[in-house]
């Protein structure tokens, strides 16, 4: 969204063969699961100490 | 055999599975209404994760994603955006959401909402919203898979024929099992589409254009401003940043809120359950990505398809491909648009039973008998919209342009709900009522319409503020019976 993806919204380079701007996207949903997932691990460990 | 007739059989194997699958299923669930509804709230994280992603990627994105990546560019990675953290508002709320409705009995949205604020009014103000937001994905579901049917058998079976068939067996299947035939067959659809989305996806570049990078490449040279972000609007102007932002908020909004979604909360078999489906849930945004690709490959070899939704039938039907190939095709298509028409279907009859049926008569009808309203409700809800599909010319555009910014309508309620102790139910009446209208004004008069952005946005901005004035003004509730949700 508005004001961090123009900073990202050319066609080049071209990474991995997709445009800048799809594999912005790409790089977001790994970025997001990457820190969800990390957050429920660590839950689920602090939940087993208890 | 001619190859519609393959195409054809491969189809109906599809849709026999599919039966055969949403029949077997429903023995899994007591005959109860929380076992019709909500699968006796026990739900194993693997359906979970099927039913929530396959309930999501409907016809529109099988067929609309490909259409709006060939027609209108990189606009179409809002559907990426938007459907990555769309979901994540039930991290936080989704596990008290759960312990309220398996300690207070709710099956549906409403029910929460009602009790929270104890007033029958809001119950039946949401069910009206509900079905209101329903009808037009539900009818959109069922053109989808008519129009797939009419094009693959090259015009034998028409648009009516192919909706009553597969929307004929959905009928059957929910109707038989409720939520489990809709949680298993979501569960064979979800993985059928990933398959073909996948093969589609990177075959059809590479057959056109020698892979997805070449492809690329020459699109950057020939057509740049298309893989540009934001992309064109529907009119093939620049989009704004405005009108692109304000589509991913409205869309991140109301996601998490509609219906039948919310209502599979109460269907996890327990809270780490439900967390896991949402951390694993953006993965399934990866499948979308292919099947832009096939909209991406098109431009260049097929030019000039009208209406562009139709470029991957056009593609898959020009390119002379073995007609199991184009079966599967029509079979993924059709699974996208079953996988969420029959979500809606049951959600819809649920909701119209619990919380509209249920306040008119002051009473709620007993267990055995109450599913079978619901049941029946669906075969009544399912005529209406085939009706509205393939029988009617009424133009549902301007309900389905409306469904999200009505649906959104519900987040700054359900805030209040967990986090406002001085939130009253006048207030959020006020709230909803207000920003539904404003939703429709904006819509309506498209000279009030400011940088594109979403009408759905102008009506949060006036919910809240309605919500909050009229809260204030109004009598706050019992701080015991507000402390049972805000601490729960």
């Amino acid at each position: 969204m508005w004001p961090i993806y123009p900073l990202f919204s050319d066609v080049h380079p071209l990474v991995f063969g997709i445009p800048l701007s799809l594999f912005y996207l790409v790089l977001v949903i790994t970025a997001v699961f990457s820190v969800m997932l990390s957050l429920f691990l660590w839950e689920a460990r602090n939940d087993k100490l208890e | 055999m001619p190859s519609w007739i393959v195409v054809f059989l491969v189809t109906i194997g599809y849709l026999s599975l599919s039966l055969v699958i949403g029949l077997v299923s429903g023995r899994k669930a007591s005959s109860s209404t929380e076992g019709y509804v909500a699968g006796d709230r026990d739900l194993g994280f693997v359906v979970l994760y099927f039913i929530m992603g396959a309930s999501v990627y409907s016809a529109f994105a099988f067929l609309g994603g490909p259409g709006w990546a060939y027609s209108r560019g990189a606009a179409s990675f809002y559907i990426i955006a938007y459907g990555t953290v769309g979901l994540l508002p039930w991290y936080f709320l989704g596990p008290r959401i759960s312990r309220l409705g398996r300690a207070r009995g709710y099956v549906t949205q409403a029910q929460l909402f009602a009790d929270r604020y104890q007033s029958s009014f809001i119950s039946g103000t949401l069910a009206i919203i509900s079905f209101v937001a329903f009808v037009p994905y539900l009818v959109l579901q069922m053109q989808g898979a008519g129009y797939v049917f009419s094009i693959v058998t090259e015009g034998r079976i028409p648009t009516w024929g192919g909706a009553l068939i597969a929307y004929g067996v959905v009928l059957v299947y929910v109707f038989k099992s409720g939520v489990m035939g809709v949680a298993w067959t979501n569960t064979f659809q979800g993985i059928l589409m990933l398959g073909l989305a996948w093969t589609l996806g990177l075959y059809l570049p590479y057959k056109l254009h020698g892979g997805v990078g070449p492809m690329f490449e020459e699109l950057a040279r020939s057509s740049p401003d298309l893989l540009r972000a934001p992309g064109f609007d529907s009119i093939g102007n620049r989009w704004t940043w405005g009108g692109f932002s304000s589509s991913v908020a409205i869309s991140v909004l109301g996601f998490s809120m509609w219906p039948h979604y919310f209502m599979k909360i109460y269907t996890a078999r327990n809270v780490q359950t439900l967390k896991k489906t949402i951390v694993f849930y953006p993965t399934f945004q990866l499948f979308l990505i292919p099947i832009l690709f096939i909209g991406f490959a098109g431009v260049n070899a097929f030019p000039n398809v009208a209406p562009p939704d139709a470029i991957l039938p056009t593609i898959v039907t020009s390119m002379e491909l073995p007609p199991i190939v184009v079966g599967l095709f029509c079979a993924g298509a059709l699974a996208a648009s079953m996988s969420s028409g029959d979500a809606i279907l049951h959600a819809a009859a649920s909701v119209l039973v619990k919380d509209l049926y249920g306040v008119i008569r002051k009473t709620q009808p007993d267990g055995n008998s109450e599913t079978d309203l619901i049941r029946w409700l669906t075969v009544a809800i399912g005529a209406l919209a085939y009706y509205l599909a393939v029988l009617s010319d009424y133009s549902l555009v301007y309900l389905l342009l409306l469904s999200y910014g009505f649906i959104a309508q519900l987040f700054p309620t359900l805030i209040a709900l967990f986090f406002w102790r001085r939130s009253t139910p006048a207030g959020v009446i006020a709230g909803l009522l207000t920003g539904c209208t404003v939703a429709l004004i904006w819509n309506l008069v498209p000279s009030l319409q400011w940088q594109e952005i979403h009408p759905g946005i102008w009506g949060v901005a006036a919910h809240v503020v309605a919500l909050v004035t009229v809260s204030l003004f109004t009598s706050p509730m019992d701080p015991s019976h507000v402390r049972k949700f805000v601490e729960a």
